[in-house]
């Protein structure tokens, strides 16, 4: 509640066209009911050679969360990442990671997640990640209803049990397609290599075999000639 | 009046809610892909900032910054492809499984004058279930809570089942391209032992046809 009240308040500075002042009431948040608490994000995208990428997060409310992130195709599949809390504190830092995971504690404030590629100068990177609250999310709070906490019925409880299982199901199901894609994608790139280097080979053995007999030739002819030009001396 | 504030400041509080954001440049060009199954809704809602020097913040830009979205579907044909003012949102419905592609990039060059060439913006993508509103499902189909949670739960069940059928698709071309990787290789070891031998003959009736020429046999 008091969230929205200074958010409202906040918004009615802009309106006023006042400088809005940033009060330490951002800090006396209790824990809101933010309808936001469960929402998992997770994007890919794609990260140029040389070349970095930040996200940031406004957390309101603490709790652990889980981070994970995967390259999933180019070069040797590695990426830098550094998760920087509100105070400048290095929460998480992967140096040249393929993929990891990791359950971190928020506060209030915004947390920085970058990703780095500047160590690879040719190769572009294709990079997933996802942040969720490590709790599962339940029903009616995906629903949206913001209900006072009540004691659940059996049919309540189970159906609350089948969502947890599920939600599980749908991650394991994420991870599965991802090493999927890396992995069907190396065996595109393997594809390529082969086609590209029987090209290659071919094209070699036809220059080596018809270099072997010119050189051959040419060998034959100068030693004819100076073998004239010897016996006419 | 109290109660129109009141209402003001829900709208803003709901339009408020805070997602992932990062920052772009003038003409720069951000692009996200998800993998989705077909049949699948993905709803996208963005907001953008520029950068306000006299409050050292960034505010909420006004209407007239447009952002181009543009999706493409796994074929690379153009699923989606508008300009929507500051704060938008999209939606789209995938027709073919596979990698869909969301570009954002900002269209005019007038903000960057004055916002140092950069714009925050705030990406929130859902995917499947997720992107379903079931405050509003519940109202417009009269369900309850038990009702709802049942809706909740199959819609989930209809989500896996739809990323299994897709898991398959892919599994597929995976094996497909294995296959094809497996039949090159083959082609490839008989080609090369071919064009050896037809090298190698040919070297020889043509040396031989030298010699005999030059008489040196």
């Amino acid at each position: 509640m008091v969230f929205y009240v200074v958010v409202c308040w906040v918004m009615l500075g802009h309106v006023a066209g006042q400088q809005v002042v940033r009060s330490e009431k951002y800090d006396s948040d209790v824990p809101t009911l933010s309808p936001k608490e469960d929402k998992t994000s997770a994007l890919t995208f794609e990260l140029q050679d040389a070349d970095d990428l930040c996200f940031y997060e406004q957390f309101v409310t603490g709790g652990k969360y889980v981070f994970e992130y995967q390259v999933l195709k180019g070069g040797k599949l590695d990426v830098d990442v550094l998760i920087t809390s509100p105070r400048g504190k290095h929460v998480y830092e992967g140096k040249k990671q393929k993929s990891d995971k990791t359950v971190f504690d928020t506060g209030n404030g915004i947390f920085s997640f970058c990703f780095s590629n500047r160590f690879s100068a040719f190769t572009h990177k294709i990079v997933y990640f996802s942040l969720r609250s490590q709790n599962i999310a339940s029903l009616a709070a995906r629903a949206g209803r913001l209900r006072r906490p009540t004691v659940m019925t059996s049919v309540e409880a189970s159906m609350e049990q089948i969502n947890q299982d599920l939600q599980e199901t749908l991650e394991y199901q994420t991870a599965y397609r991802l090493r999927e894609l890396s992995g069907r994608s190396f065996a595109e790139d393997m594809s390529l290599s082969v086609l590209s280097w029987s090209v290659i080979c071919a094209v070699l053995i036809f220059i080596t075999g018809v270099g072997q007999v010119i050189i051959l030739k040419t060998f034959f002819t100068h030693t004819h000639t100076s073998q004239k030009q010897t016996s006419s001396m | 009046m109290n109660r129109l504030i009141h209402y003001l400041c829900l709208l803003c509080f709901l339009s408020f809610s805070q997602a992932l954001y990062f920052h772009i440049g003038e003409t720069e060009r951000k692009c996200f892909i998800e993998e989705i199954p077909d049949e699948t809704m993905v709803i996208g809602n963005y907001k953008t900032q520029l950068f306000d020097k006299n409050v050292n913040d960034y505010l909420p830009s006004s209407p007239g910054v447009g952002m181009h979205v543009e999706v493409k579907d796994p074929d690379g044909k153009l699923l989606l492809s508008k300009v929507y003012s500051s704060e938008g949102r999209f939606t789209f419905t995938s027709h073919t499984p596979g990698e869909h592609v969301i570009c954002l990039y900002s269209n005019s060059t007038k903000w960057s004058m004055f916002a140092g060439g950069k714009l925050r913006v705030h990406l929130d993508i859902q995917v499947g279930e997720h992107a379903n509103d079931y405050q509003t499902i519940a109202e417009k189909d009269k369900l309850t809570e038990l009702q709802l949670r049942v809706r909740q739960l199959l819609d989930q069940v209809e989500q896996i089942t739809k990323e299994q059928n897709y898991q398959r698709y892919r599994e597929e071309r995976f094996r497909q391209t294995s296959e094809s990787t497996n039949q090159r290789v083959l082609w490839w070891s008989i080609a090369q032992t071919l064009i050896l031998t037809l090298t190698g003959f040919w070297q020889m009736r043509h040396l031989k046809g030298f010699f005999e020429a030059k008489k040196l046999v």
